[in-house]
């Protein structure tokens, strides 16, 4: 009995072992046209990309505004088409949009006229939940994003910073194997965005997940990241790997060597 | 995060003087003084028999009450009215809703509307009449046509101005089409419908007085006439500041019944 556990379980770490990356993305393109007259403007926004993310992997997409970074993201979302190649969540191709995946938005993206926990309940109930669990999720990740208390609250009554936790609760409630997130801190002030950086690290050590995190901060990426893609001109242009130890403070980082170097080299490469 | 939400029931008499004495009524009531004294004394001059002083409206308003004319003309009115708008706002509302999320539809019938619009309704009375006769039916008509356009155009509009990043966020989430019309757009474009409303009732108040002077003597229009044609212009200005005070009454009700059914609107800061 024993021995046939143990062989089970063997089976279920190689399975899981030999399942590959959480995300691939392989050959990407992304093409827009546009027609005026009898002129045809083609504007590719993708070109080639690769990429993979691990299992419990926080990967972080730098480069300037235009280089493609959200359309990546939304491309692995299932929100926008691809003119070309593949997109594969633990191996299975994307289709559309799905609840593997948790997307958080730049803006917090929250039905007005929705609380706080029906706001998370709706979209549960778009991802096919059953309605006991629904709400059992809702208190759960509302919870771990500290908004107990705020659940009646609607969207307008909150801060910016509330608001992403809000978006955030509700892209955890799904359960999903991936976490995309589109800069998500973007719209926030200093003071806010680092409290949200310290309050996504702590809940991600929580809830180990495969992360995609786009972002134009240096400081953000090396903060957060195992692996910085940095993107440019539609393609990825390098992969840096970030060999901090954690727990990480951005006080920490500003006076350790490797993170210096680090900062320096994703500079030269902007 | 707020250090302290406070909730606070306020006593009926601050309910009332929060609302009523305010920069704003006070305001309003200097004007209304100001145009009545006006009026008044431009009346006395010139006399009665070209513009009757708001000091006879008075007594010629407590005679047309007495009698049961005042109150017999504004029933009458209103139910023409009132079932006109009805008609207006449900068959505005569901084309409006066909026009703006079905694009080609809108497309389709765009042209067909924007030339309906700019149609004197006036001017197809006399053929209403040949259609309709001069009775109940024929008003209720020309009510619909005089304010089905604003609540149609204004709904179409909502629809097609939902803010995308709301239906992408659902669509992440898996949100089937249905959903995404019933659970998302048909709530975000509520204000847009209500805009349509307060402009369809304030018109239905129009077309419904112009019919009644049009076809038949009778409601608000028609007491407005018939004191005309005995020269009591008296009774001319109590019919016609009636129809304002309704007006004022039916356009206060659409707003009253917006404020209850968008709760999530931002509410006043104190």
């Amino acid at each position: 009995m024993i021995i046939k556990e143990q062989l089970i379980a063997d089976a279920v770490t190689k399975i899981s072992v030999q399942s590959g990356p959480e995300v691939r993305v392989s050959g990407l393109r992304k093409t827009y046209e546009r027609t005026t007259g009898r002129e045809v403007v083609r504007t590719h926004a993708l070109v080639d990309v690769h990429l993979t993310i691990e299992r419990e992997e926080f990967v972080s997409v730098i480069g300037p505004s235009g280089c493609g970074k959200t359309t990546v993201l939304k491309v692995i979302a299932g929100l926008l088409e691809p003119t070309g190649g593949t997109v594969e969540v633990a191996g299975q191709a994307v289709k559309g949009p799905g609840t593997d995946r948790g997307v958080v938005f730049q803006q917090p993206s929250l039905m007005p006229w929705k609380s706080v926990r029906d706001n998370v309940l709706l979209a549960l109930e778009f991802a096919k939940i059953p309605r006991a669990e629904r709400s059992r999720r809702a208190d759960k990740y509302l919870a771990l994003v500290e908004l107990k208390g705020f659940e009646g609250h609607f969207p307008g009554e909150l801060s910016g910073g509330m608001q992403q936790r809000v978006g955030l609760a509700r892209a955890l409630a799904l359960e999903p194997r991936v976490l995309l997130m589109d800069e998500p801190f973007g719209a926030l002030d200093a003071i806010t965005r680092q409290q949200m950086q310290i309050e996504l690290i702590r809940i991600w050590n929580q809830e180990k997940k495969a992360v995609l995190f786009v972002t134009h901060s240096i400081e953000e990426a090396l903060l957060m990241s195992d692996r910085i893609v940095v993107m440019a001109n539609g393609g990825v242009a390098h992969v840096v790997e970030v060999p901090l130890s954690r727990p990480r403070t951005s006080e920490a980082l500003l006076n350790d060597p490797v993170a210096r170097q680090l900062r320096t080299h994703l500079e030269s490469l902007l | 995060m707020p250090a302290l939400i406070e909730r606070e029931q306020l006593s009926w008499p601050t309910v009332v003087k929060r609302n009523l004495v305010n920069l704003e009524r006070v305001v309003q009531l200097v004007l209304l003084v100001a145009l009545i004294v006006t009026w008044e004394v431009v009346g006395r001059n010139v006399g009665t028999f070209f513009l009757a002083p708001p000091s006879s409206l008075w007594s010629a308003f407590l005679e047309m009450l007495s009698t049961g004319a005042l109150v017999a003309a504004l029933l009458d009115s209103l139910s023409s009215l009132l079932a006109g708008f009805a008609i207006a706002a449900v068959f505005g509302i569901s084309v409006g809703f066909m026009m703006g999320w079905y694009r080609p539809v809108g497309r389709t019938l765009n042209p067909f509307v924007s030339a309906a619009y700019v149609i004197p309704i006036a001017a197809l009375v006399p053929v209403f009449i040949i259609w309709f006769g001069l009775g109940f039916e024929a008003r209720t008509i020309t009510v619909v046509l005089f304010c089905v356009f604003e609540i149609l155009i204004s709904t179409a509009t909502g629809v097609q101005n939902v803010d995308t990043k709301l239906t992408e966020a659902a669509r992440a989430f898996g949100a089937n089409r249905w959903q995404l019309f019933t659970r998302v757009v048909s709530f975000a474009s509520m204000p847009y419908i209500f805009a349509g409303l307060r402009m369809g009732i304030s018109r239905a108040v129009k077309g419904m007085v112009i019919a009644e002077l049009l076809f038949a003597v009778t409601g608000l229009g028609g007491l407005i006439s018939s004191a005309a044609n005995y020269y009591r212009t008296d009774q001319v200005f109590v019919g016609v500041i009636t129809i304002a005070l309704l007006g004022v009454a039916l356009s206060g009700l659409v707003q009253v019944a917006e404020r209850a059914l968008l709760p999530w609107r931002p509410a006043s800061s104190s």
